[in-house]
């Protein structure tokens, strides 16, 4: 394994995604790409006000750093802010075959349980490389 | 000398509940309402009857697993399909209505013979894809048209203008030679795709044009890009249909992104998008995005008007200035490298 790609977007379980990427890069030695999809509404301020392109990259730069990305502490994380759909930034991170995904079952969109399936169910049916879903509340490894 | 513009909103139809807090909301089609009421176009219009889309019509442009299993879903309650497209119980039903209205406009161009269509419709449609809704979209309403035009031998040209890329519909048309498809859109932005290098697939180079504008672009940017870049391609390529994806989240009092265009330049974009077609009866406009209401609602106005080709005092002057033009440049030049390289 060389490359572990993890999806953060700030929810709990995408924390416990990068918790189990940072155990698995410390055992490892690969290297982490923290990978953000940005999606239509991101650019909608709480008060229904425009943000800009730069203004909200700088904000969500800040909020991986200092938040989401926290159970990587130490080690060196590439941090990749992406638009689209979060199953077409996971993907499109992948650089080789022996790069991993880890993502977590529930993040903050997507609907589990529909046949259609999840952001985590759709990377793993699309992926070409090995994907870890992570479900709620499992720690470390 | 005014043309009819058949037109049609989902007003009295639209169950399709986002939540309270959604820009992409009913209330939309209430703005829509007032700009065909307004004085300026209130009498160049024609009444449009809405009519639903069958699941076999759909199946054109989309898999029919995909539309069953949204079907299933948002019949049974509904909820979010990703993080921006949220569903409710009623959401089915109102996609099925927006489809097949536009299916209604080819039909009510046909019968006449003459003039212009635009049609009201929610959801917006030109994120979704072959098998994914997203971007607010569930069904590529003018992906179903122009499919249907397409497999009658018809060649049909796309125009978008909707602040974000078209993934879905370039995604469903990359490699059909009878459908050009042709966007200008803020870039960076979502849905991260629509870069000039995006010419089309093996059986279609070419057909896919794209022009990506930079943030506080404003609708000089747009006229230069259109007269520059799209509208020769559209000329060359002499479509019998003309269908624009007309997104008004351009207009700089839009919340959701960062270009700097006014009604007026929508209307000075819809009088050119026009003026491509010699035959009339041949162009049909959707709404797609734009969520700053009383912004959406003076830019469907000014496109009406223009459509019709009603003279008179628009609401907001076009706009000028800002960056772009290094951008339509680049773009222009990228785009000739791509398709020279596949040439050589």
């Amino acid at each position: 394994m060389k490359r572990i790609i993890v999806g953060v977007d700030g929810s709990a379980n995408s924390r416990e995604a990068a918790a189990v990427a940072a155990d698995l890069a410390r055992a490892t030695g690969a290297t982490v790409v923290a990978v953000h999809a940005v999606g239509l509404l991101e650019r909608l301020a709480s008060n229904g006000e425009h943000i800009s392109s730069r203004k909200r990259r700088r904000q969500i730069t800040e909020e991986m750093e200092s938040e989401w990305c926290v159970p990587l502490a130490g080690l060196p994380v590439d941090h990749r802010i992406i638009d689209g759909s979060s199953v077409s930034a996971l993907l499109g991170a992948v650089e080789g075959p022996d790069d991993l995904i880890v993502v977590g079952r529930r993040g903050s969109g997507g609907f589990s349980g529909s046949s259609l399936g999840s952001t985590s169910a759709e990377v793993a049916q699309r992926s070409p490389v090995a994907v870890l879903i992570v479900p709620e509340a499992v720690g470390s490894i | 000398m005014t043309q009819a513009v058949l037109c049609a909103t989902l007003a009295g139809l639209d169950d399709h509940d986002t939540g309270r807090w959604h820009p992409e909301r009913p209330a939309r089609l209430a703005a829509v309402e007032r700009a065909l009421a307004d004085d300026l176009v209130r009498e160049v219009i024609a009444p449009l009857e809405p009519r639903q889309a069958t699941l076999d019509e759909l199946a054109i442009a989309h898999d029919r697993f995909y539309l069953e299993t949204v079907e299933q879903f948002v019949t049974s309650g509904g909820g979010a399909l990703d993080a921006d497209t949220m569903t409710s119980k009623g959401s089915w039903e109102t996609a099925l209505w927006a489809a097949g209205t536009g299916l209604a406009a080819v039909e009510g161009l046909s019968s006449a013979g003459a003039g212009a269509a635009f049609v009201g419709i929610r959801p917006p449609g030109h994120h979704a894809t072959t098998n994914r809704a997203m971007g607010f979209c569930l069904i590529n309403n003018v992906a179903v048209v122009a499919a249907t035009l397409a497999a009658r031998g018809e060649r049909v040209a796309i125009l978008d203008w909707d602040v974000h890329h078209g993934n879905g519909t370039q995604e469903i048309f990359w490699d059909e030679p009878r459908v050009l498809y042709a966007s200008m859109h803020e870039h960076p932005a979502y849905p991260g795709t629509g870069l000039a290098v995006e010419v089309g697939g093996e059986g279609a180079r070419g057909m896919n044009v794209n022009v990506p504008l930079p943030e506080g672009s404003t609708g000089e940017g747009a006229l230069a890009a259109f007269d520059e870049i799209i509208g020769p391609a559209v000329s060359a390529f002499a479509p019998d249909w003309l269908l624009v994806s007309a997104g008004y989240d351009a207009h700089r009092a839009d919340p959701l992104a960062g270009l700097a265009w006014s009604a007026g330049d929508y209307g000075l974009l819809s009088t050119r998008s026009a003026g491509l077609m010699t035959e009339a009866g041949r162009v049909i406009v959707f709404l797609e995005g734009g969520y700053d209401l009383d912004a959406l609602s003076a830019s469907v106005t000014a496109t009406v008007a223009a459509l019709a080709g009603v003279e008179g005092v628009q609401a907001e002057a076009p706009t000028n200035g800002g960056p772009g033009r290094a951008a339509i440049r680049e773009a222009s030049a990228v785009r000739r490298r791509a398709l020279e390289g596949e040439r050589s």
